[in-house]
């Protein structure tokens, strides 16, 4: 009778759950909607906007809801798939037609264009995120720090290190330059003012011009910034000096001790065998020689010029 | 004696190695095809796409596989020619042991080279269907023009030392199993394979973490020196750095040969 009585009570629990699960589900399934003439994307109570979100930085979601669709739209739209930032304040629709086009649009939240207006605008403060350690973030605004617009070398861009510089408020971000660090000095180059963005500057053939920071208060911040980067452990092996002293030590292992002692064991060697062993070690002897005298010429010359 | 030698080493490696050469090119003909197809902007059903790719990944592997056979068509060819009962004809007959060991690195050098010409024939198929024969020549001229400019006056002497660089390194790269083969040969009786295996795996594993020590700390430590030379050495630098690279992997491949040659000599073991 006991076990009876546990066998049924397992199984009444477990069809409560699912239903009510299910219930649940159901009631949760809320669905957007497209007015008419695709302008407005409604959640609920809440309506969105189209805007244009080219210079945002947004990281994409694609979200399980559907959008339910007219009569009238289901003739002309075959599907729509939706894709929401982390925060839910802009939501891309992927509206795919019956004719086989296809239209992107974004729609930003109704009560977030205050925040639009505010990070498209260039007042206001920027910020730098070094990325490491966490919250590793330099605000300033961009008035009043820099010196003369100047040409950025390749050089610079090349091997300095780059951080994004950020529009930013709680809402929303958008990338507006380049903090560009070559040894002690920094260097901002802003997008639009070289016509480019935060994927393509890297590659531009053109001439690309930008701003040293002069001011001390922001450079002792960015200093302080970048020398916490650097004190993590992680951040040691992007240090350019442990760099070149490993590949120095690196590389006069691999191309001066290890031949060095192979030509010493192979002098020895040939010294006490005959014929041809005689003439492989000799010219091992020989290739070691001639390996280490290019590799001093090398050394020294790379040298003389540090 | 030695080209008798290198003709019954090549029938030996090319009895089956052609047939990997010829389905290779023919699968690459295939997936061009399968590039065309799909660059052709057609509605294409979707089983039809799936099979196009399928062959484009099967073409892909079939190149390292090709790569991986041949290799293993001369190591086999090395071992069976050193290690099993054909030795004991193999030095019974009137040549020197480095010239039974100069047949084998012959014949494996010259399969290696006739492999990787057919994987760039393969390459080149599939690249010729899949971005054009305009825009594929474009790019190969473009970027020697572009690198042969930036090493000027030395162009042409920077490409001679590439290449000079890779024969002395698909050297080293037959020599190393060879001495593992031998290794293993001299070390077991009974298990040489998974110890040759092992052997050339470990030593593979070493040089990898080298290249990479390499690659990771030494490469920008390379450009920042080269950017540091006064105008004008930074070529000749270049050329001295790989002239000391060729002469590096030499001294390894004379050690090897020299280690290989010793073990043919006095440690066979044919037992």
């Amino acid at each position: 009778m006991k076990k009876y009585l546990i066998t049924f009570s397992m199984m009444l629990v477990l069809i409560l759950s699912f239903g009510s699960s299910a219930l649940a589900m159901s009631k949760a399934e809320a669905q957007y909607q497209l007015s008419e003439d695709l302008q407005t994307l409604y959640y609920g109570n809440t309506a969105y906007y189209p805007v244009d979100t080219s210079e945002l930085v947004l990281y994409w979601q694609e979200l399980d809801q559907t959008v339910a669709l007219s009569d009238t739209q289901r003739q002309t739209i075959k599907d729509v798939t939706l894709y929401a930032d982390g925060q839910g304040v802009v939501i891309e629709a992927t509206i795919q037609y019956t004719s086989g086009t296809r239209m992107i649009t974004t729609y930003l939240r109704s009560d977030c264009f205050s925040d639009y207006q505010d990070v498209m605008s260039d007042e206001g403060y920027y910020e730098v995120d070094f990325g490491w350690p966490s919250n590793n973030i330099v605000t300033y605004d961009k008035s009043g720090y820099f010196g003369e617009k100047e040409k950025i070398s390749g050089y610079i861009l090349e091997w300095g290190d780059v951080y994004f510089v950020y529009k930013t408020n709680t809402s929303l971000s958008r990338g507006i330059g380049g903090l560009i660090v070559n040894d002690d000095e920094y260097y901002y180059l802003d997008f639009k003012e070289n016509q480019t963005d935060s994927e393509h500057f890297y590659y531009e053939e053109k001439d690309l011009f930008g701003y040293r920071i002069t001011d001390p208060e922001l450079i002792s911040r960015l200093d302080v910034a970048k020398a916490a980067y650097y004190s993590e452990d992680v951040g040691f092996l992007y240090d350019d000096n442990l760099s070149q002293s490993v590949s120095a030590v690196l590389l006069c292992v691999v191309f001066g001790l290890i031949p060095l002692g192979i030509l010493i064991t192979c002098l020895i060697l040939m010294l006490r065998t005959k014929k041809t062993y005689k003439k492989i070690f000799a010219t091992i002897c020989i290739l070691s020689v001639a390996e280490l005298a290019v590799f001093t010429i090398v050394a020294t010359i790379i040298a003389m010029s540090q | 004696m030695l080209t008798k030698l290198l003709k019954y080493d090549f029938k030996a490696i090319f009895k089956y190695w052609w047939i990997a050469a010829i389905s290779s090119i023919g699968l690459s003909v295939l997936g061009g095809g399968g590039l065309m197809l799909m660059n052709a902007e057609m509605d294409l059903p979707a089983v039809v796409s799936m099979t196009v790719i399928s062959v484009l990944i099967l073409v892909v592997l079939s190149f390292s596989v090709f790569v991986i056979l041949s290799m293993i068509l001369v190591i086999v060819r090395f071992y069976k020619n050193f290690f099993t009962d054909e030795g004991y004809l193999t030095f019974t007959l009137p040549v020197r042991r480095t010239q039974l060991l100069n047949s084998k690195l012959i014949a494996g050098g010259v399969v290696t080279v006739a492999t990787y010409l057919i994987c760039a024939i393969d390459v080149f198929i599939l690249l010729f269907c899949g971005i054009g024969g305009e825009n594929l020549f474009g790019f190969l001229g473009e970027l020697f023009t572009s690198v042969t400019r930036t090493m000027e006056p030395f162009g042409l002497l920077f490409w001679l030392e590439l290449l000079v660089l890779f024969a002395v390194w698909l050297v080293f790269s037959l020599l190393l199993p060879f001495c593992c083969v031998s290794f293993a040969s001299v070390l077991t009786k009974k298990a040489r394979v998974i110890t040759a295996i092992g052997l050339y795996y470990g030593i593979n594993t070493m040089i990898s973490f080298l290249l990479q020590l390499f690659f990771f700390f030494g490469l920008s430590s390379l450009m920042d020196w080269l950017y540091s030379v006064p105008q004008g050495m930074a070529q000749p630098l270049v050329i001295l750095i790989l002239f000391g690279a060729i002469l590096l992997v030499s001294v390894f491949c004379a050690v090897l040969y020299a280690v290989q040659y010793w073990m043919l000599d006095r440690k066979l073991n044919l037992a």
